[in-house]
């Protein structure tokens, strides 16, 4: 009797090997189960960061047009021609983003340059420091992709190469739609590509009168993009993958405009591109996450599409298969297109 | 049990299903529809000299003779590699292009770096950009690899 329970008593406190192993098992499943969720989870709260830095900028910019009555020039390049004042969008924005200091640093009357002497290389060591507002978490580390850009000689006319180094920006100007693709989004409109197909903001060259008012959006704010997302730095992208340029085309990306504080970020014009585009990067129907090349796509590294916000201030996800005259409609401000909104 | 089903479908449960029915037949009549917005593509490739030598960055467009499909438009073009190559494209790297017929328009000219356009001035001085008098055609036809050998051109 007193054996018996004692053995009973000894059975209770003790697992056996079987069900250890079930615990195991369960764990395990359990665990194979969790893993790829907490990964879907980190990128989800990274692109969440990054709407939430779009919304900002998107804010700073019409709090900047309720100040000024006028949107920032996309960039602005004033006379004397040879030595031109070029200055980049962003600086306008930077006391609406909480950033007043590195505006106070800057000396808008010099443009951002290592050859304009000491006031254009204090304003380049302004625009290469990095400004968490302008970068994407889903994007590779911002300390790693500040990069040195260059305006190749004759750019402008009579312009001598000048070179500076910048922090990246993940947002950029769509400044409008052209070639092949705006070809191919409008050829069932009537009146095909022709037209207004400026975005909502303008370059000013030259001093010439440009203006960009909210008024002037008559497609709707709704309906009109003020920034994308484009990977910024000095790499270019062939989907995700980096790419190695011959060396005859370093300049490319060096003059990509991937900076805050760089005035080539205000020049985009959107003609698309092909899916893994080679190193000439053709014109085509893709400009959504096919390259960051600017001047060809948007770019992000989320899955399946990129991010804009909307000249009303909300954040918009377009799908990567978006039809072209949707994207079209979406970039330009006056071009009075009727166009669905769902994808 | 026959009655008993014809019973539900008249009843209340019959709308819910019929209406996802409805959903599920949209939903997949809009997926094939978005899937088949492409056409299909075959390979093209070809060469292209200058003078006898091949030329790098030269590109080659085709235009279709019907002009631009309003429902499915497509552009196919592609730029030389150092060996004079090129292989066409339409929406991936390399994948050809759709069937028709095609005037076929070559450009040296360059990337512009500003605008990111490639344009002008055409070191052929502009023999072969226009789609109306370049002699040089195309015509795809299904399931047919072109290769076009070497395209003599001249700067002359």
């Amino acid at each position: 009797m007193c054996l018996t329970s004692s053995l009973v008593a000894k059975r209770r406190y003790a697992f056996t090997l079987v069900e250890l192993l079930v615990v195991i098992a369960i764990i395990g499943v359990l665990v194979g189960l969790l893993l790829p969720a907490v990964q879907a989870a980190r990128e989800a709260a990274r692109r969440m960061q990054c709407s939430n830095n779009l919304k900002q900028l998107g804010l700073g910019m019409l709090n900047y047009e309720s100040t000024y009555k006028s949107f920032p020039a996309a960039y602005y390049v004033g006379e004397p021609a040879g030595r031109y004042n070029i200055q980049p969008m962003a600086i306008g924005i930077l006391p609406f983003i909480e950033q007043q200091n590195l505006a106070n640093q800057y000396n808008s009357s010099v443009t951002p340059s290592n050859d304009y002497g000491p006031a254009g290389v204090a304003n380049v060591a302004v625009i290469s420091t990095v400004v968490q507002t302008f970068v994407c978490p889903s994007a590779p580390s911002a300390q790693g992709r500040i990069y040195d850009g260059v305006l190749p000689a004759g750019s402008l006319p009579g312009l001598a190469r000048i070179t500076w180094r910048a922090a990246p920006s993940d947002y950029t100007v769509p400044t409008g739609v052209r070639g092949q693709y705006a070809n191919l989004a409008y050829a069932a409109y009537p009146g095909g590509a022709g037209g207004d197909r400026h975005g909502v903001l303008r370059a000013t060259v030259f001093n010439a009168p440009t203006t960009s008012k909210i008024g002037d959006i008559t497609d709707g704010t709704s309906n009109t993009f003020l920034l994308g997302e484009r990977t910024g730095g000095g790499t270019l992208y062939s989907g995700t993958t980096a790419v190695t340029l011959p060396a005859a085309l370093a300049d490319l990306a060096r003059s990509n405009g991937g900076g805050w504080g760089d005035a080539l970020l205000g020049e985009n014009w959107i003609a698309g591109t092909i899916g893994n585009p080679p190193t000439s990067f053709p014109e085509g129907p893709c400009a959504i996450n096919c390259t960051n090349v600017r001047g060809r796509a948007f770019h992000s590294f989320h899955t399946g599409g990129c991010q804009f916000v909307m000249a009303d201030g909300s954040v918009q996800f377009v799908s990567a298969s978006v039809d072209g005259f949707s994207l079209c409609s979406r970039v330009t401000r006056q071009k009075g297109e009727v166009f669905s909104n769902n994808d | 049990m026959i009655s008993l089903g014809i019973v539900r479908l008249n009843g209340s449960s019959f709308r819910p299903i019929a209406y996802l029915t409805i959903f599920a037949g949209l939903a997949g009549v809009l997926g094939c529809s978005e899937q088949s917005n492409r056409k299909p593509t075959f390979p093209v490739t070809g060469t292209v000299h200058v003078d006898g030598k091949p030329v790098e960055g030269i590109r080659v467009e085709l235009h279709d003779s019907k002009g631009l499909d309003p429902k499915q438009p497509t552009y196919s073009s592609a730029f030389t590699d150092a060996e004079g190559k090129f292989v066409l494209s339409t929406y991936d790297n390399g994948d050809g292009v759709p069937e028709g017929d095609y005037a076929i328009t070559y450009m040296w000219g360059k990337l512009n770096v500003m605008s990111m356009a490639y344009g002008g001035p055409d070191k052929l001085k502009n023999k072969y950009v226009d789609p109306k008098k370049t002699p040089f055609k195309l015509s795809v036809t299904k399931g047919k690899p072109n290769e076009l050998g070497v395209v003599e051109l001249t700067t002359k």
